[in-house]
């Protein structure tokens, strides 16, 4: 019963009307920590009453404070659950003679004024709009009444820079409302300490947690790679008629199930990329249970009420071990309740890391959340935002106040670089130890009040039919538009031809010789952990362990069976496999996303630079797919894996990546942040190939780097992985084909790594241009014959069709008219001097077979020319360098330039 | 003929009876104008400055010939172009005599030069070659000559047997179609030297360029003739083969 002594009497009057008969193990923890007015970081799954917990002993302290102005801050990461916690806290405020607003993107301009003349004492609101309160001179005099922040779905912000961005604005606010209580409502995480930090910095803060992993009943199921199978097995959980929420990873995903669900009637989409008025009719429908079935994505993770829940199916693997558990918990959605949930999978992988991540989520083995520390492009947007709220400020208290965030950055000189480099754009003005804002900050903050990046979308005009056929994203423009380059949209390869007024003009493409490959958008990377248990289990085949469901250890076992009768390998965690595939060179490494990530960068960084030739990289999160000129053999990647050294795995990735896909992307991305570049910017309007060049800003580059290497790549696992290696704890062994390295699914990253200096991608375009060149040849014995062919084809030793001889002369496709003038009965002499030339020329090939051909096939190089550089006795790149400069002097004669 | 490429520039110098250094497209104050498409940077015009006088004290030329596009605002003088054409002017003066063929971008430039630094647009001779930035039709005194021009900013992707190895600026040389002049001499083979940019920021696509050509020249270039080279005077290839990808 309620008997709490601290609570206001009015509230306890409203709790029982409310009809709340006794309080939740999470309520009857937290409530009294706040009311005893420190801060609190309250883990517990959804639907478990944490916002209750919260705002009970909030909505008592509010009703102790008096005067114009917001009481209190509650800050989620969507406005779909603003709306929803309105929903819910305007019936307790009505009651309590408290007033409570919502403010965000959505909200209209009548309201906004509303909210300024009659501030309600609860705001609700998104962390991008806590950022626009403090551009408002009114506004901002609200925020000084401030005592409560409530940050709910904290484990959503946390890891952001959304949420570092907060975590600064939270010290801002001190500045107008002195210390005021800060509360964190979060789901399940690896590190409630780290979050409680995020929270709340150097203040001390407490952590009440409600565990979830014994609520949670998880079943994997197996259902084979055809999507008829799949959607049957839905269409057996579902035919119950429960409510099932079915949780997809992508939303084509969302799409396909949906169109295959939707003609069995009560079954609806709910996805990103729908309007908000289809979401919240889908939600509104499947609360009054009009529908029973509701495919979703992320987008439903977060506590958005759509009543009760009896069952989840995870389509496909969740990934991670956090998103199945948030995802289940969505089931049974009461407190005390179990939570059901199904994952439905459709192959070995995906079955393998199915039962991995079940496993660690009813142990509670919850990832980590790591916040972005010291985030460059945070911390310029930040002091821009300064700047604007005071007009001119010193460096002291900037720094005092960024400081002061667990995010923030501890070292003045840091913050003085980032000062320096937002005035490179106009951001600020410094003026001795004054920092003064400048007209355009307003403008840029308007555009960047929030830290997620955006992606533009470009429409693809097909120049042939004169129709749009699809679009790309920006990260494809960014990193990969030139003319020529290749890719693949709705399952056709299309050419770039050049992008024009905001689209991209294509043609379609027949073959992809030289593909540029896209990648297409960003994944859920598989943690590290994960893919090493996927590989022990490979090996142990231990399924027992992890599943009851014998219809999935048979399918396991069978699989794996059926790679041994094929004579291949299967990679686990002590064995690294590399096979020959038709696309390429397989490396089977169950290691993630992140560590895959960096070890087929480091490797193709190697060879690229070995071989000066580019190299194309796949990955997932067990293989790494290697694009190779056909002069790389699989030895050569064995051995480079083998002779690689843990400690310069960091070194080569430095020092090389400037040159790839993402790291152009992502320098676009947070040099938008850092204001360089608008976010709806003119690309037209300059050569993309030269942007990296253009922002070689060093504090851009720098947040570049510190986003790669903590977001993108894993390091750290990565010398793991290679000194197991070195040490031989994992094997390396050269395998064939095997369904394992075939079923490898290749989109969540993909680029190109090209060679390291600009000397030896010339050499690789000069190799490249020279094998495809034309050549005649005629044959100087018999004078009967002549073949054109390509030099790629030509044999080491070329011999004549008709008589056998190898007195082959190597001719320009165009000279054919010299071999009619050397085989004249009557020659003048000037025909002479031509057949002396052939015969010359077909002696060189005649004691130097291809080699000859190959050089006899550069541009304006003869048989004197050819000798000479013969003479050199070189061979391989170096033989490459002889020959551009034998064309070099060619370019610079006479006979060239008539 | 004596022919010397400087990568630094881009630039190319011929060397006769005179010797000539030609660079294109310098686009000075193009950073005032990126403001307006969404990119803020500081200019980078001072560097460009210190390029072109460095590439004219290591080629000493007689004359130094500018094709065109010299600044980058039409119509109009931004502040930093004001400057810094002023400045890049003086400087040039004690070093060395300079010709502008102004381009499409240039309306206004007669303020900062002088009137014999100002050639005729359409283009004129120089040495024994032509000169004009390349927006226009040809003067009919160039026929039959080599011409040197700008405007087309081309660059080439180069590729090996995996993908697009490097991304360059490059020069192209071709035959002119002469039906590009009112008179039509067919016994004069009149060839075109396309220079890259000066400016660092700009470039097209070769591709692009002569799929769909925007200049009466780019139209008049008979592709089957012409050739690519990189800045240093690399050989890059026969046009043709950097425009058709598809195997026969």
């Amino acid at each position: 019963m309620m008997q709490n002594e601290q609570l206001d009497k009015r509230i306890v009057a409203v709790i029982r009307e409310r009809g709340f008969s006794e309080l939740s193990v999470v309520q009857e923890q937290a409530i009294p920590k706040i009311l005893a007015g420190g801060h609190l970081l309250l883990i517990a799954p959804t639907g478990t009453g944490k916002t209750e917990s919260a705002m009970i002993p909030v909505l008592s302290g509010m009703l102790q404070s008096s005067g114009k102005g917001f009481t209190t801050l509650y800050i989620t990461p969507l406005r779909a659950l603003n709306r929803d916690i309105l929903r819910r806290m305007e019936w307790w405020c009505q009651k309590l003679g408290l007033t409570s607003g919502v403010r965000h993107g959505d909200t209209t301009q009548a309201e906004r004024r509303k909210q300024v003349l009659h501030p309600p004492d609860l705001l609700i609101t998104t962390p991008e709009t806590v950022q626009a309160l403090f551009m408002g001179k009114r506004l901002r005099e609200h925020l000084r009444t401030v005592r409560y922040v409530i940050v709910d779905e904290i484990h959503d912000l946390a890891g952001t820079k959304r949420g570092a961005q907060l975590a600064i604005a939270m010290e801002r606010l001190c500045r107008y409302a002195g210390e005021f209580q800060r509360i964190g409502l979060s789901a399940t995480v690896g590190n409630p300490d780290e979050v409680s930090i995020f929270l709340t910095g150097d203040r001390s803060c407490s952590i009440v947690e409600v565990p979830v992993a014994k609520t949670l009943d998880i079943r994997v199921e197996v259902t084979g790679e055809k999507f008829e199978s799949q959607v049957e097995a839905i269409r057996r959980h579902t035919r119950k008629d429960h409510s099932t929420l079915i949780f997809v990873n992508t939303r084509s995903t969302a799409e396909s199930l949906g169109h295959a669900l939707i003609k069995d009637g009560r079954t609806d989409v709910h996805h990103g990329s729908l309007s908000r008025e289809i979401r919240i009719e889908a939600e509104d429908r499947f609360k009054q249970g009009d529908i029973k079935t509701l495919i979703c994505t992320s987008s439903m993770e977060l506590g958005i009420d759509i009543g009760h829940v009896e069952h989840v199916i995870q389509f496909g693997s969740p990934r991670e071990v956090s998103r199945l558990v948030q995802r289940v918990g969505r089931a049974g959605h009461q407190i005390g309740k179990v939570s059901t949930g199904t994952i439905i999978t459709s192959g070995f992988d995906d079955l393998c890391e199915s039962l991995v991540i079940a496993l660690r989520a009813r142990n509670g083995d919850v990832e980590n959340i790591v916040p972005s520390y010291q985030a460059g492009d945070v911390i310029g947007n930040q002091v821009a935002a300064i700047a604007v709220e005071y007009g001119e400020i010193t460096f002291n208290e900037i720094f005092s106040i960024i400081s002061h965030s667990s995010v923030g950055i501890k070292n003045e000189d840091t913050l003085q670089a980032i000062i320096s480099q937002l005035t490179e754009h106009y951001l600020v003005r410094v003026d001795g130890d004054k920092i003064i804002t400048t007209s355009r900050a307003r403008r840029y903050l308007s555009g960047n009040l929030s830290m997620i990046p955006d992606e533009r979308k470009f429409p693809i005009f097909d120049i042939v039919t004169r129709r749009t056929v699809g679009t790309l994203d920006e990260s494809f423009i960014i990193t990969s538009l030139h003319t020529g380059a290749v890719f693949i949209a709705r399952g056709q390869l299309w050419r770039v031809l050049d992008m024009e007024e905001g689209k991209v003009t294509v043609e379609p493409a027949r073959n992809t010789d030289g593909e540029l490959p896209s990648w297409e958008g960003e994944q859920i990377p598989v943690p590290f952990e994960i893919a090493r248990e996927v590989g022990q289990l490979r090996r142990t085949r231990a399924f027992e362990d992890y599943t009851g469901d014998k219809a999935s250890i048979a399918y396991a076992n069978g699989f794996l069976n059926l790679v041994i009768k094929n004579h291949g390998l299967i990679p686990t965690d002590q064995l690294l496999t590399i096979e020959q595939s038709d696309d390429g060179i397989l490396l089977n490494i169950c290691a993630g996303h992140k560590t895959n990530e960096a070890i087929g960068r480091v490797i193709s960084i190697l060879l690229s630079a070995r071989f000066g030739t580019t190299i194309g990289l796949e990955l997932d999160a067990y293989r790494i797919l290697l694009r190779v000129p056909r002069e790389v053999s699989i030895a050569d990647i064995k051995e480079t894996l083998e002779r690689l050294k843990p400690e310069h795995v960091q070194g080569i990735l430095e020092l090389a990546l400037k040159r790839t896909s993402l790291f152009k992307w992502k320098l676009v991305q947070i040099a938008k942040k850092f204001g360089a570049i608008d976010p709806d910017a003119d690309y037209e309007r300059l050569s993309l190939h030269k942007m990296a060049d253009l922002l070689s800003h060093p504090q851009i580059q720098e947040e570049t780097y510190r986003e790669i290497f903590t977001r993108y790549m894993d390091v750290t696992h990565a010398m793991e992985i290679v000194s197991a290696i070195n040490t031989g704890d994992i094997d390396v062994a050269i395998g064939p084909v095997s369904m394992i390295g075939a079923t490898g699914l290749f989109t969540s990253s993909r680029d190109l790594i090209p060679p390291p200096t600009a000397d030896q991608a010339v050499i690789s375009a000069l190799k490249h241009r020279l094998d495809r060149q034309e050549i005649l040849l005629v044959c100087m014995n018999c004078r009967k014959w002549k073949s054109k062919t390509q030099v790629a084809r030509v044999p080491d030793y070329p011999v004549c069709g008709n008589c056998g001889a190898r007195l082959i002369a190597a001719l320009k496709p165009y000279e054919t008219e010299l071999y009619t003038m050397a085989n004249k009965k009557e020659k003048n002499s000037e025909e002479k001097t031509i057949e002396q030339k052939l015969i010359r020329n077909a002696n060189i090939v005649l004691s130097s077979g291809k080699k000859a051909i190959l050089i006899l096939s550069a541009k304006g190089v003869g048989p004197e020319t050819a000798s000479r550089v013969l003479a050199t006795y070189t061979e391989g790149d170096a033989l490459m360098r002889e020959i551009l400069k034998a064309e070099r002097n060619f370019v610079k004669t006479h006979r060239f330039w008539q | 003929m004596n022919i010397d490429f400087f990568p630094n520039g881009p630039a190319v110098q011929i060397e006769e009876e005179m010797r000539i250094l030609f660079i294109a497209d310098i686009h000075m104050g193009i950073e005032h104008e990126l403001k307006k498409f969404g990119f803020h940077f500081k200019t980078r015009g001072p560097e460009r400055i210190e390029r072109i006088l460095s590439l004219v004290k290591e080629s000493s030329p007689d004359i130094l010939v500018i094709l065109g596009d010299v600044k980058h605002r039409v119509p109009g003088t931004s502040y930093q172009e004001f400057f810094e054409l002023k400045n890049l002017f003086s400087a040039l003066r004690e070093i060395t005599p300079f010709c502008v063929t102004p381009g499409n971008h240039d309306p206004g430039i007669e303020r900062f030069l002088k009137s014999n630094e100002i050639r005729k647009k359409e283009g004129s001779i120089i040495g024994n070659v032509g000169i004009m930035h390349g927006h226009t039709i040809p003067d009919e005194n160039l026929q039959g000559n080599l011409i040197l021009c700008g405007h087309h900013h081309p660059t080439v992707a180069l590729k090996d047997q995996v993908g697009v190895a490097l991304q360059s600026s490059c020069f192209v040389l071709g035959e002119v179609d002469p039906h590009i002049f009112p008179e039509v001499k067919e016994y004069e083979t009149t060839r075109l030297l396309m220079v890259p940019s000066l400016n660092e920021l700009t470039g097209y696509g070769i591709e692009k360029t002569f799929r769909s050509p925007f200049s009466p020249l780019s139209r008049s270039l008979i592709l089957e003739s012409a050739e690519v080279l990189l800045p240093d005077g690399t050989y890059a290839g026969d046009l043709l083969s950097h425009l058709q990808h598809d195997a026969k």
